[in-house]
């Protein structure tokens, strides 16, 4: 292995990292907001919606993250065209974000319904009883004691979507996966290994952040829940 | 690009013909895993000195790099390694030969067993040590303890991660089309490039990965309520 290369080759990288990390934070966003509006609905029980939705959870949840990308891609457009919307003229960028706040947003809710369920009834009942409303109740009362219980699966979720954007430059995103390939290829592939190397060292430097990122959060929130 | 459900019916009977060496590659990889990841475990719960850190550096690295860049990575290392090491001792083995399959072996082993071993010492730590205790003072040996007390109970919450481990590689063997394995998603993508149907053959892979995986939950669900009864 060359090591002067590895050097060379890492600042090149990371140029792509804020384009990594932009579409990690906007998938973790969107996946929460989706997942949150996805658990309300499951806990409700509407009829009709309810078998849909815990097919879109068991759906995501059983297949690769490549399938969701490949489908996500290839899929949509058709789907969207059917009822005249069209949305070829989307970015590969923006194809991306949607497929990972789909997944992110089944994995969360499936982190979300046990948190929330591990709330007491009486809980609400007591918050309703003294005259909040229900999204008080909700705000107030409910996602305070389940977010700590949430907080550390929610994370492993946000790491989960960081390994995932591996996976975009199959649909040809150029991510750090996708300028590999550029850059190995430039190099007539002898320095395949240090790219890749470069590649593994730059995710690993990024989960320990986000690692411990989320166990800061996790700290303060427990004071908070004291 | 259109759709046309009467290929996804077909695509699913092509694609079905991946599963048994899908099934066998992953079972390869599964029982790789298990020893490997019982060895972790015990250096952990032994805390042996540097042996532990290694092994620490080396959970983190695993778990905190994508499964496709390991098998990218040793797509280049293990050929490389294992080349050099047949010349060592005089065996005609070149680069060319080792096969794909042997290259997913190693990359999914190493990375499966460092997230199995957290599972293997959370079962051991869901054991209460008062059991083990008992069992010594009824003059039970090390050995003993081990075989008819702890590991019993700490089966109870092994089985089920197991067939979650398996659940696992299956969807990450997904991968291993990249360095050239055919597994179902490979057969899909094969299929596809016959009839141009990609889109069909997407969602027949999808379709077979959906039942495999509901399959085997409801296995680890069966299995869970089972060995509730020891207790």
């Amino acid at each position: 292995m060359d090591l002067e290369y590895l050097l060379d080759v890492t600042p090149a990288l990371l140029v792509k990292l804020p384009l990594v990390l932009g579409v990690v934070v906007s998938s973790a966003v969107g996946g929460f907001t989706l997942a949150v509006l996805v658990t309300a609905l499951r806990l409700r029980r509407v009829p009709l919606l309810h078998p849909l939705l815990e097919g879109y959870v068991s759906f995501m949840r059983c297949t690769p993250g490549i399938i969701h990308i490949l489908l996500v891609y290839y899929g949509l457009p058709v789907l969207l065209g059917a009822f005249g919307i069209h949305i070829d003229a989307l970015s590969k960028v923006a194809f991306a974000v949607i497929t990972l706040v789909l997944s992110a947003g089944a994995v969360m809710s499936e982190v979300m319904r046990p948190a929330l369920l591990a709330v007491s009834p009486e809980q609400r009942e007591a918050a309703l009883s003294v005259g909040m409303t229900r999204t008080q109740t909700a705000l107030r009362v409910t996602a305070p004691q389940a977010l700590p219980v949430a907080l550390p699966n929610l994370g492993n979720a946000v790491i989960a979507l960081l390994d995932d954007t591996s996976l975009l430059f199959l649909i040809g995103v150029i991510d750090l996966m996708g300028l590999a390939e550029v850059l190995i290829s430039d190099s007539y592939g002898i320095h395949k290994l240090e790219v890749y190397v470069a590649i593994a060292l730059i995710y690993w430097a990024c989960t320990i952040a986000i690692s411990a990122l989320i166990r800061r959060a996790e700290a303060s929130i427990a004071e908070y829940v004291k | 690009m259109t759709f046309t459900p009467d290929v996804v019916y077909e695509t699913v009977l092509i694609v079905a013909t991946a599963l048994p060496r899908t099934f066998a590659l992953d079972l390869v990889i599964l029982l790789a895993t298990l020893p490997v990841a019982t060895g972790f475990a015990l250096v952990e719960m032994k805390k042996i000195p540097v042996i532990n850190h290694a092994l620490q550096v080396l959970l983190s690295y695993q778990r905190g790099v994508p499964l496709l860049v390991h098998l990218f990575i040793a797509t280049i290392t293990v050929p490389m390694v294992v080349a050099n090491l047949a010349r060592l001792v005089g065996a005609p083995l070149e680069r060319q030969d080792i096969p794909p399959e042997a290259v997913v072996v190693i990359a999914f082993t190493a990375f499966q067993a460092c997230i199995q071993s957290q599972n293997i010492r959370g079962a051991f730590h869901s054991v209460p040590p008062g059991q083990a205790d008992a069992g010594r003072s009824m003059g039970f040996t090390r050995l003993q303890v081990v075989l008819r007390i702890t590991l019993p109970q700490a089966m109870t919450v092994l089985i089920p991660t197991i067939v979650t481990a398996y659940l696992r590689i299956f969807k990450g063997l997904s991968l291993a089309f990249t360095v050239g394995v055919v597994d179902v998603l490979a057969q899909a993508r094969l299929t596809a490039a016959l009839n141009y149907h990609y889109l069909e053959s997407y969602v027949a892979a999808a379709l077979i990965y959906w039942l495999v995986c509901l399959l085997l939950q409801a296995l680890a669900g069966h299995l869970e309520l089972r060995t509730r009864y020891v207790h």
